[in-house]
């Protein structure tokens, strides 16, 4: 882009790390894609899609042509910040995360109008990833996984680990649990879990997952993953809080605290209580999962 | 600074669309607007009701299968036996061919110019091209056939009219509904784990669900985000799909889709059948289905084995067995085509025996099976004694819901084309075997949507030049059903 060659006798591959970032391009790309995974939405998308003639407010594209960023100012101001802290993509994460915009509530009151996108006038509301969902029901049940193998990347074979991985998220690559069925393993579950959510291959190109499906709902209500974490049996939430005496008041509390990470309303306390009025136990086995039913706990808010 | 929608690049407007498709479609009639039909007078044929689409992973040599050519690499134990005049096949691979080969039409002029299992897998699914710049709009044509057969829904489906089996597990995984309304997008059901996942509820687990999904509405009702009404977008949609979940785990046809006997494993020859991905047992979900009459019309059955470029991707050592035999992902052809020929031959002969939608009609005149592949394999064998990928000419077959048995269509030799065996200069491709299944189900295949989230307009069999400078032909492969 800048038309700059290697010098002499330069290593090309130092010499295009030395090139590349020189560009306030790199810099328009690198904090687009933060603003992206932050907010949801770029400033340009798709993020892979920049027209570079359409990016300069000072110089905007003769008409029809409109200029692409949704706000131009701020993403060239973003970069030029990027630029001035040494590319530190900490430094691009704070700033984002003190703005105002990453700090709005999903709830928007009022009418909601399509317009409002590019204005960033509301938290956009997104489908958990594959890794986030499978691993938040373990998270939220307090029952993490036994990963005792994984698919090897060498001759897809089986590797058997020293210290079990407890979440989908410890695992270099999520797609390793793939595969490897062995009597009480969960492998499989979590990998058809995943796929519910679209996990994708390393092969595979990536497909929009950000798509909320049926099949994730019937994952989420019958999967022996949630069935089993929801029981008030072994070490799930749900059974050491009854074994540990706690009132009704206490576990309902938890239970909100852990899946919603919220305390519970005064009307969900008594929807709650009329619940566990009938049977204690199979009430708050209901509760649990209820909740992670909930669409407060199935989106990312 | 709110800019107004006209304003907005095409690409701004595809993500809007993605983030917002709970609100702005949250009406199923509200996008796509403007469905025209095109100039061409196109009359479909309406000869199925149903389809069964079986996407053969990894491109199956069509020169050992469905376009026999005797060369002088070709292993002699092939047992070679006539179905018709122009038909051979092998009796080593296809043991049970005399329960489907005599009902089938062959097309074996078409032709692919990608010769990535990806962008074969994706042009199968989508019914058009891969372009990159549309991905996220373009739905799979199951979603559309799904979008035009919402009509003849009754209030008592429950299942969705596009449903697939493993297509989780192959190259191109599900591609959705793109700017179709979700409720289009297809339920893939996973071999390796739906009879696990959703098999195993009795009575009491049904009065579990029943109760916790009382509960669930009580707390949602109860929640200050309520059902989720004022998260917006993607929250909005959960609401749907649950909707349309639990009325599908709660429907006994749907655990009786699950049901399946020792018998028909054994037939279907799900027992010997080694890969993640059972192939009959996807062929057993896709009759299930069909026959329970619960709202879906377009089963996609991807013959995904272990997953990657499916079992057939044979590069290496075609005929390779014993030590010889290729590794991980793939099968030597003695083992992957009498895998396809048991489940094949077992679905046909069951359709053929079940009782049709109309009397007198059976459910195989009522639907129509397509074997389908990415491209071909090359006529002449690499150094690893395998084939490679081939596009000027592959084969696909046809079977039921109205297809000619015996029809073939189209000579090759050489691996090229010498008879088109069609109306057209140009040779058939993926598109026209697209437009067969809209018209066989009814669906004008001329329609498009003019308006479509990034302003091109969709067309329901694609024409735009492929490859070269022609125009590809809106028609159906009309020499099938004559």
């Amino acid at each position: 882009m800048t038309g700059e060659k290697p010098k002499p006798g330069e290593d090309p591959r130092k010499a295009l790390g030395r090139i590349l970032p020189s560009h306030i391009q790199f810099a328009r790309a690198a904090v687009n894609n933060v603003w992206a995974k932050l907010l949801v939405v770029g400033l340009v998308e798709p993020t892979d899609g920049f027209d570079l003639n359409r990016l300069d407010p000072k110089n905007p594209p003769p008409k029809p042509w409109t200029l692409q960023p949704a706000n131009p100012e701020l993403l060239q101001a973003l970069a030029e910040d990027f630029r001035a802290n040494n590319y530190s993509i900490q430094h691009v994460i704070k700033t984002i995360m003190k703005s105002n915009a990453y700090q709005l509530s999903t709830s928007f009151r009022g009418e909601w109008k399509l317009a409002y996108i590019p204005c960033f006038a509301r938290r956009f509301v997104r489908v958990l990833s594959p890794v986030e969902a499978v691993d938040m029901v373990a998270q939220a049940t307090d029952q993490p996984y036994e990963i005792k193998e994984v698919r090897g990347t060498v001759g897809n074979r089986a590797e058997k680990l020293e210290v079990p991985f407890n979440y989908v998220s410890q695992l270099f690559d999520p797609v390793a649990v793939k595969g490897l069925e062995r009597p009480g393993s969960e492998n499989l579950q979590i990998y058809a879990f995943m796929q519910a959510y679209y996990q994708a291959e390393r092969t595979t190109p990536p497909i929009d997952k950000n798509v909320a499906t049926p099949v994730q709902a019937m994952m989420m209500m019958t999967s022996p993953l949630v069935q089993k974490r929801v029981k008030a049996e072994g070490t799930t939430r749900v059974a050491k809080l009854l074994q540990a005496g706690k009132s009704d008041d206490q576990v309902i509390e938890e239970l909100f605290l852990a899946t919603l990470s919220r305390h519970p309303k005064t009307d969900e306390v008594d929807v709650a209580k009329r619940v566990i009025a009938k049977d204690r136990t199979i009430g708050f086995e209901d509760i649990q999962w209820a909740l992670l039913n909930t669409t407060e706990f199935l989106v990312n808010h | 600074m709110v800019k107004r929608l006209e304003e907005m690049s095409r690409r701004e407007l595809l993500k809007l669309f993605g983030i917002s498709v709970g609100a702005v479609i949250a009406d199923s009639a509200a996008w796509p607007r403007n469905v025209q039909a095109q100039s061409k007078k196109i009359t479909p044929r309406g000869t199925a009701r149903n389809v069964i689409f079986i996407q053969n992973c990894g491109a199956m040599s069509q020169n050992e299968t469905f376009d026999f050519k005797e060369t002088k690499w070709t292993a002699k134990d092939l047992n070679i036996q006539k179905v018709n005049s122009e038909f051979l096949i092998s009796k080593t691979l296809f043991p049970q061919y005399e329960r489907w080969a005599p009902k089938a039409a062959v097309v074996r002029t078409l032709w692919e110019n990608s010769l990535v299992h990806f962008t074969g897998m994706y042009h199968s699914q989508a019914g058009r091209a891969f372009n990159p710049a549309i991905i996220r709009e373009v739905p799979a044509f199951g979603s559309v056939v799904a979008y035009e057969l919402e009509k003849d829904r009754k209030p008592s489906d429950t299942f969705p009219t596009y449903m697939s089996v493993d297509l989780w597990n192959t190259r191109c995984p599900q591609i959705g509904s793109g700017m179709l309304h979700p409720k289009f997008a297809g339920l893939d059901l996973n071999t390796s784990t739906v009879f696990d996942s959703f098999a195993g509820g009795d009575a009491k687990a049904e009065v579990d669900l029943a109760r916790r999904w009382e509960v669930l509405n009580r707390i949602s009702e109860a929640s200050p985000s309520g059902s989720g009404n004022t998260l917006g977008g993607k929250a909005d949609e959960y609401g749907a799909h649950y909707e349309y979940a639990y009325k599908i785990l709660m429907d006994p046809r749907f655990k009786k889709v699950l049901n399946v006997t020792d018998e028909e494993r054994q037939r279907y020859g799900v027992d010997k059948d080694k890969g993640t991905c059972k192939l009959g047992l996807a062929m057993l979900l896709a009759r299930n289905v069909l026959a329970s009459d619960a709202g879906t019309r377009f089963m996609w059955v991807s013959n995904a084995y272990n997953g990657n470029n499916g079992a057939a991707d044979n590069h290496d050592q075609i005929y390779g067995r014993g030590a010889l035999a290729p590794r991980g992902f793939l099968l030597p052809i003695y083992d992957s085509v009498p895998r396809l020929d048991a489940a094949v031959g077992s679905l046909i002969e069951d359709l053929s025996k079940m009782p049709g939608k109309e009397p007198g009609k059976t459910m195989l005149d009522e639907t129509m099976v397509v074997i389908g592949h990415e491209f071909g394999r090359t006529p002449d064998m690499n150094l690893n004694f395998g084939r490679d990928h081939w596009g000027p000419a592959y084969t696909d077959v046809f079977i039921g819901g109205g297809v000619k048995p015996g029809r073939m269509i189209g000579r090759t030799e050489g691996g090229k084309s010498i008879d088109h065996g069609w109306a057209y200069k140009q040779q058939p491709m993926k598109d026209h075997v697209t437009a067969t299944v809209y018209s066989a189900l009814g669906i004008d295949y001329s329609k498009k949507f003019e308006k479509t989230p990034s302003g091109r307009a969709y067309e329901y069999q694609q024409t735009a030049p492929l490859g070269g400078p022609s125009f590809i032909p809106l028609t159906d492969i009309a020499e099938l059903f004559v």
